[in-house]
């Protein structure tokens, strides 16, 4: 489905894929290759991703979207076509401690990301294994304890943290490698919902503030609707890549490929359809709650003390 | 003999008290002192942060944890009496999050039949009961005795696991945030598929889950858990009409409510259509007062 793709976002072809910060051009790969169980997972996926930018990567169960995660730091390796992080390419092994350091991954479940016996320990881990004097850690522990908010629980044996705060932990480890790009596959799955704020709060704090790029993959997609930028993969193809306001204008897309779209962009849609002069903008409650706000402004049956 | 439970307490919960690694330095109450019902024929939601005991609850119910203090009764027989443990796991099915980890077998079918094949039933019966519970699930019985469970998506693994479940035809289906981690069409038609064992086939199910909107439009009664202890308890009505103690204590209010209290606008909406009527009510309120609104 090309005719999806915006003309902006057109995919790349042949050198270009080295200029950007990460360039995937031409991507395949195949679970089981040459054996029964053989299997497409990614089928030609070709995209960039800038310095700094919020992407979103959704798409239904068994879309590709962990296998596309896992080649942006060389977990996975291209059947055919390559991924270039910071001109670096990710078939050449000599490339892989650079390509590592500067795309992090957070996985799903936290409690199988935790190795020592204090949070700062865990902090720790990984700057010490870079083999770095101990004054350069200790700044850097410091600095990813409090980009992540864990400085009040530094000395804290992580299985006493909650959901959200381990996850977090993953984070603050992840960070003190000092990464440029942070991918995070389905961080919030296994969260209630105060710690899927907190984890979100803190990942959009680091983009915003730390200029961290970051890479969502979610089967949320009010979570979606926060990015930049979304890529929609359906059967291991990129068939949409742009706002999200431009993918939820699109609902028949959505359909066509397992999602739905968030509850509030729903409500949206169904008020528009009655009439409601509502923005094609709306993406969040906030956004809808605003619009309607403005609208119901002066109504005399609200009560007015909660507008 | 379950007939007689028909609108009837089926789970009875009598001040139920439980200590992790009780007598040990690291001994942790993970449920105080709590007493709840749960009828035959109900959809009830446990809710509440993560820790609050919901798990530890659940696995009460079919006699995988053992009350340190109180009573639990399943169909009026207390959980503890050893003899009822075999007729109880048939009673009530317990899927644990991420039950798709669990499964084994060789091939799909193998693995639904492999609870009625433990109860010993007749080969025919054994296969009549997978065949209806992969169909339940919405796979397909003849594709399922010739593939892997692992060859499957996530999706369709996990229904696998639940068709599992489902083939022990228990009366009451104990589910751990069953739709985690599956994507919005996927969970919509998991949740779809347990809605219909409760209306159409008299199930009672028990879903612990953190989103509210799948409470709000699924539950006939929910349970709110804090700390060990049941802290409200009630009609997704009730427990949502009363916002300021679950927002305190980190749950949210479905997204139609959330959004009507944002907006000022009384009385509480479950569902999305709800909501968008009772918006245009409040403008229909205004187009009273002024003609030229909207």
């Amino acid at each position: 489905m090309p005719g999806f793709i915006s003309p902006q976002n057109r995919p790349l072809r042949g050198s270009a894929v080295d200029d950007y910060y990460i360039g995937i051009d031409n991507l395949k790969y195949v679970y089981n290759r040459g054996e029964p169980g053989e299997k497409a997972a990614l089928d030609g996926i070709s995209a960039r991703v800038d310095r700094g930018e919020f992407i979103a990567v959704v798409g239904a169960n068994g879309s590709g979207k962990s296998t596309l995660a896992r080649h942006l730091n060389a977990l996975l390796l291209p059947v055919a076509g390559c991924v270039m992080v910071n001109g670096l390419d990710t078939r050449r092994p000599e490339n892989l401690p650079a390509i590592r350091r500067e795309v992090a991954m957070i996985f799903q479940n936290p409690d199988n990301q935790i190795v020592a016996a204090t949070v700062e320990e865990d902090v720790a881990f990984g700057p010490e294994n870079l083999g770095l004097p101990p004054e350069l850690i200790a700044r850097r522990v410091d600095a990813a304890l409090k980009a992540a908010g864990l400085e009040q629980l530094r000395t804290v044996p992580p299985h006493f943290l909650s959901g959200g705060q381990k996850q977090r932990l993953a984070i603050a480890c992840a960070l003190a490698m000092q990464p440029g790009c942070l991918v995070c596959d389905e961080p919030t799955a296994m969260l209630d919902p105060a710690g899927r704020e907190e984890i979100l709060n803190t990942l959009l704090r680091l983009n915003r503030s730390e200029k961290v790029t970051l890479i969502l993959i979610t089967q949320f997609m009010e979570e979606a609707a926060l990015a930049r930028k979304v890529w929609v993969l359906d059967k291991g193809r990129l068939v949409f890549l742009g706002a999200p306001a431009e993918l939820f204008a699109r609902p028949e897309l959505l359909t066509a490929c397992g999602l739905e779209l968030p509850a509030p962009a729903e409500l949206a849609r169904r008020l528009r359809a009655a009439g409601w002069p509502l923005s094609l903008e709306i993406l969040t409650l906030d956004d809808l709650v605003a619009q309607l706000r403005r609208i119901l402004g002066q109504n005399p049956f609200l009560n007015q003390n909660m507008i | 003999m379950l007939e007689n439970y028909n609108g009837k307490e089926i789970i009875q919960v009598e001040s139920l008290t439980y200590v992790y690694a009780a007598g040990t330095p690291l001994a942790a109450a993970a449920l105080r002192d709590v007493s709840l019902s749960v009828k035959k024929g109900e959809f009830l939601v446990l809710a509440g942060p993560t820790g609050s005991g919901k798990s530890t609850l659940a696995q009460h119910f079919n006699g995988l944890l053992l009350p340190t203090a109180g009573i639990v009764r399943v169909a009026g027989r207390d959980t503890r009496v050893k003899n009822f443990r075999r007729r109880l796991w048939q009673l009530v099915g317990l899927a644990f999050q991420y039950p798709e980890q669990q499964l084994f077998a060789e091939t799909v079918f193998d693995d639904v039949a492999f609870g009625p094949r433990n109860l010993r039933l007749a080969a025919e019966e054994v296969e009549k009961r997978a065949a209806a519970a992969l169909e339940i699930v919405g796979l397909d019985p003849r594709e399922a005795k010739e593939r892997s469970p692992f060859a499957l998506s996530q999706g369709q693994r996990r229904r696998a696991a639940l068709a599992g479940i489902l083939a022990v035809d228990p009366a009451v289906l104990v589910l751990d945030e069953p739709a985690a981690g599956l994507d919005p069409r996927g969970r919509r038609r998991l949740l779809g598929v347990f809605k219909d064992l409760q209306q159409r086939r008299g199930k009672t199910i028990v879903l612990i889950t953190h989103d509210m909107d799948n409470a709000a439009s699924l539950a006939d009664r929910i349970v709110v858990l804090k700390e060990g202890r049941i802290f409200r308890e009630g009609t997704p009505r009730e427990v949502f009409g009363d916002p300021g103690p679950l927002l305190e204590i980190g749950l949210r209010l479905p997204v139609p409510a959330e959004i009507l209290r944002r907006l000022g606008i009384e009385g509480v909406a479950l569902t999305l259509p709800e909501a968008e009527e009772r918006i245009n009510e409040a403008a229909a309120g205004m187009r009273k007062r002024r003609p030229n609104f909207i």
